[in-house]
């Protein structure tokens, strides 16, 4: 762990106000005036306030691209048998139109999803992904009449439980932690 | 080999295979090698295009396309409660490649996370 001993709470300590502004294209405003309400008292108060908001709306834009993905690969791939070759499949998908919708939002989740890997850690934005995993298990319930049973809404809180630690975290490692600066 | 452990040894294939996605699109939407940790970014610099990130996307979308196919095949083998949550497992292998090639500061924090989001993956496809 790179950390000095005995300070190991948080993944990372945030930086000086220098560093911490270097990265940040709108500092927006100061770090009390962003903090919710409801988690003032809390002391759950982000300790990164931080993330600059091309970073969250990246990873939002990430999330809502995924799903649209994996919604649009199941319909293309619905009505054909599971045992079809694998011929019929390929021309069974590219008769549709889900297959060519899918492969735009992949091209554009690529573009996406560089510009935030450009400016956060691997490690702090992957994460964040499984959140696709409820939208859509949502989605999916609703047009596919899947059920939601408690062992799947015990699911739903811990992978919710595993973003919001993850989002505590800093987004970003200083170069020189991370030694990639002499 | 039985149709189940093929199936599980496709399904680790691909989670190593997603990892290593996520870690060369990384590479590549920094800019190239310089976002290595020293003493890989040392032994890499020897190839003077490994400095450009275009090299480092091409590989990444490519493995990314090799992850599908290999999870695609592995349903065939696997039934999906069984092949989602071990899916999941890339989170770890994300958390350990970021660790390791590229220094980030992955605690205690970030590991308890990706230990809650797997543990809930199981139970989604319970």
């Amino acid at each position: 762990m790179g950390s000095k001993g005995g300070r190991v709470q948080r993944d990372q300590d945030p930086s000086g106000p220098a560093a911490g502004n270097a990265y940040d294209p709108c500092p927006g405003p100061g770090p009390t005036e962003r903090i919710p309400f409801a988690l003032r008292r809390t002391g759950m108060a982000s300790p990164n306030p931080r993330i600059p908001r091309t970073v969250i709306a990246g990873i939002a834009l990430a999330v809502l691209l995924d799903t649209v993905i994996q919604i649009t690969w199941k319909l293309a791939v619905a009505g054909i048998p599971d045992d079809a070759s694998l011929g019929a499949t390929v021309s069974g998908a590219l008769s549709g139109p889900y297959f060519y919708v899918a492969m735009l939002a992949f091209g554009a989740q690529l573009i996406n999803w560089m510009r935030v890997l450009a400016r956060a850690d691997l490690s702090y934005a992957q994460p964040f992904t499984a959140l696709s995993y409820l939208t859509v298990l949502t989605l999916s319930s609703h047009t596919l009449h899947e059920h939601l049973s408690p062992a799947r809404l015990c699911g739903v809180g811990m992978i919710l439980a595993g973003v919001f630690l993850i989002s505590r975290t800093s987004h970003r490692t200083p170069d020189v932690q991370r030694g990639t600066r002499a | 080999m039985s149709g189940s452990s093929t199936g599980l040894a496709l399904v680790v294939a691909a989670v190593a295979v997603e990892s290593l996605a996520q870690l060369l699109l990384k590479v590549g939407a920094t800019g190239g090698a310089a976002c290595l940790a020293s003493k890989y970014r040392a032994r890499v610099a020897r190839i003077a295009s490994l400095g450009r990130p275009a090299p480092w996307i091409t590989l990444g979308v490519g493995a990314y396309c090799l992850e599908v196919f290999l999870y695609t095949l592995a349903l065939h083998h696997l039934d999906v409660s069984v092949a989602f949550p071990l899916g999941s497992l890339c989170f770890v292998g994300v958390a350990l490649l970021s660790r390791v090639f590229l220094g980030e500061a992955v605690g205690r924090t970030r590991f308890a996370g990706v230990a809650l989001i797997i543990l809930g993956s199981a139970f989604l496809a319970w």
